[in-house]
């Protein structure tokens, strides 16, 4: 048996003065190769970037909102607070927000920004993290406290003093004690907070700054094992029934995710296919060019079987050159697709991130390609006995 | 040694079908080549030399006969057992060389003891040891394709060489060359075959190299006869 390392050495040989049909074959090889693993990457990131549209909101988060319907009697926020309490729905957690655009005075320094009056629990819901203090806090009941938003926090400080924990804020001349900051933070496409231009006090503090606000948005969380789909059901149909002068509108993160996930399965599907043609197209080149190769060297075929060389020692020659033509397919291809993948990102305006799994799936499906193209041939090679092979006609 | 058998043959025929016709190249062939010994093959073009000789190199099967190779039946050996014997029984002398183009003079020569599974320094070193043998030492490092006809000629005998066979077959090997360098390369063949007492068995148009062989064989219409012992 020629052992392996020499078996790929002869094979090797001959593969130095493979011809310009092989640079053929190979970038067709290439191609294929270099599909696949940008389409791999291209889906990895396209996902990352639909999750970042989230921001942390987690799948099992829906948002209800409450708008006003057009000449329907305005209701008060302490009613509809009060109605929130009374709905019949064991497990959800809500968080009620109420939105009003105000603008605050600081050291003389005025300052727009969007008043959120809600509670404690919006912390965790829509994932929010602190520079400075603390969030809104169960026990601050209606006091007047406020936690401010990165950019108001920064817009506040632009007059001189940098605005801190502790320091007292006009919002339509009352005053308001900064109990934290926040870290800047991304908007999440379904969340109605507008993080980084928002103020934050006490649900129902919001009343003595602003008289005429209602319940805008309910923020709703809904912890396993409850299903997300029957809660978004059940929800509507109370707050339809509590609120019947107003529209109900439910959005489940989970099934913007999955629309935006199918969407993207199709086209994915779609790039997947035209990688496996250019793929199956390299494939075929590969053995046009391997059965050429066995015709041209015919007379070495049985040469090699006249000093000693077994039907599997030929297979395996023609094998493993086929191999090494797809293997440098594979690593070139691997090379482009993931410059492809990385230039499609930065158009994209996505930041890019090396699907891990890209290279082994892009290399190992181009080799079995190669395999399994490069065989017929090698077989056919084996087959010739050796005077058909020797007869120099 | 001498009485040894290398070659027995009874009763091997064999045919090639053209499109509807049946053409018998060998008809029940019986003949029988010593060990050591030397043994031309003559005969007219298209007798079947060159069919006798790859039946003998286990290249080609017969359609019926038995023949024993160094005591080795081979009637029903399967290809790997063929290969193997073809590998420690026997070397090639081609007329066309079959050498390898783009190897070079030293790989060429390697290329046996390389399915022998000699590691490849020690392959080189042997195969450059043989080259010194037929005087194409300093040759080594060419690409085969760049050597005259007589030059070949040696490297392919280097080659058949190298793995030891019992036996050299050798079709016409001086078929290609002018009368000058054929006559050197049956010296070579010749001393060659002395030192190492390997029977050869040559496929030759030239009365004057059968007469050099201690045993010739003519093929015509199918039959083989064997003529006198020549004079040494
Ligand atoms: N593979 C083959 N198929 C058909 N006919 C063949 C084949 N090989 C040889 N022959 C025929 O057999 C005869 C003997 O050929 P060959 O042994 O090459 O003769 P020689 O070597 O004596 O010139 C020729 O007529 C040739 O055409
Ligand atoms: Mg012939």
């Amino acid at each position: 048996m020629l052992p392996l390392n020499q078996a790929i050495e002869d094979a090797l040989d001959s593969f130095r003065t493979l011809s310009r049909r092989s640079a053929l074959a190979l970038l067709g090889i290439v191609i294929g190769s270099a599909s696949i693993v940008a389409i791999i990457n291209i889906g990895h990131n396209a996902g990352l970037d639909a999750a970042s549209i989230f921001q942390g909101m987690g799948t099992d988060t829906l948002v209800a909102q409450l708008p006003d319907k057009e000449d329907a009697q305005v209701s008060l926020l302490s009613i509809d607070a009060a109605k929130i309490e009374g709905l019949d729905l064991p497990g959800l957690q809500i968080t009620p927000t109420v939105f009003a655009s105000i603008s605050l005075v600081f050291n003389n320094r005025s300052v727009n920004a969007r008043l959120v009056g809600t509670e404690s629990s919006l912390f965790n819901v829509i994932a929010l993290s602190l520079l400075k203090g603390r969030f809104l806090h169960e026990f601050d009941f209606e006091e007047n406290v406020v936690v401010l938003g990165h950019q108001v926090a920064v817009s506040l400080s632009e007059g001189g003093s940098r605005i801190q924990v502790g320091d007292w804020l006009n919002i339509n001349n009352y005053l308001f004690k900064v109990v934290g900051i926040l870290k800047s933070k991304t908007n999440s496409m379904v969340s109605p907070v507008v993080v980084d231009d928002s103020v934050f006090i006490p649900l129902h503090a919001i009343s003595r700054v602003e008289s005429q606000t209602a319940l805008r948005d309910l923020i709703v969380r809904v912890p396993p094992p409850l299903n997300i789909e029957i809660a978004a059901l059940r929800l509507h149909d109370q707050l339809a029934r509590t609120f019947e002068f107003r529209s109900v509108q439910i959005m489940v993160p989970q099934q913007i995710i999955e629309g935006m996930n199918r969407q993207n399965r199709t086209f994915h599907y779609l790039l997947i296919a035209l990688g496996a043609i250019a793929l199956v197209g390299g494939g075929v080149a590969v053995m046009n060019v391997m059965y050429m190769n066995v015709s041209e060297r015919r007379v070495e075929i049985g040469l090699r079987m006249a000093i000693g060389a077994r039907r599997q020692d030929i297979r395996n020659l023609f094998l493993i050159e086929a191999l090494a033509l797809s293997t440098l397919g594979a690593v070139l291809g691997a090379g482009v697709g993931i410059a492809l993948a990385w230039l499609y990102a930065v158009i994209s305006g996505w930041a890019f991130e090396l699907a891990m799994l890209s290279i082994p799936l892009g290399v190992l499906s181009t080799l079995l390609v190669g395999v399994f193209f490069g065989l017929k041939p090698a077989i056919a090679a084996s087959r010739l006995t050796p005077v058909e092979a020797l007869r120099d006609d | 040694m001498d009485n040894l058998i290398c070659i027995s043959m009874k009763g091997i025929s064999k045919s090639y079908r053209h499109d509807a016709k049946t053409l018998q190249v060998l008809k029940h062939v019986n003949f029988q080549v010593g060990v050591g010994e030397t043994c031309a093959i003559v005969g007219p073009s298209g007798s079947g030399k060159s069919t006798l000789l790859s039946i003998i190199g286990l290249l080609d099967f017969p359609d019926e006969g038995d023949y024993l190779l160094m005591g080795h039946s081979v009637a029903n050996a399967q290809s790997d057992e063929l290969a193997m014997l073809r590998k420690s029984e026997i070397g090639f002398v081609f007329q066309h060389y079959n050498l390898i183009a783009r190897l070079s003079v030293l790989e060429n020569v390697a290329l046996p003891l390389r399915y022998r599974g000699v590691d490849r320094a020690s392959a080189l070193e042997q195969a450059m040891q043989m080259l010194g043998r037929v005087g194409m030492a300093d040759r080594a490092r060419f690409k085969s394709a760049d050597l005259s006809g007589g030059q070949k000629q040696r490297v392919a005998i280097a080659r058949a060489l190298i793995g030891q066979p019992s036996l050299i077959l050798a079709d016409e090997p001086t078929g290609s060359l002018d009368s000058e360098t054929a006559r050197e390369i049956l010296e070579l063949l010749l001393s060659i075959q002395k030192e190492q007492r390997v029977t050869l068995l040559i496929v030759t148009h030239d009365n004057q190299v059968a007469h050099l062989m201690q045993k010739k064989i003519r093929v015509r219409g199918g039959r083989v006869e064997e003529m006198g012992a020549s004079v040494l």
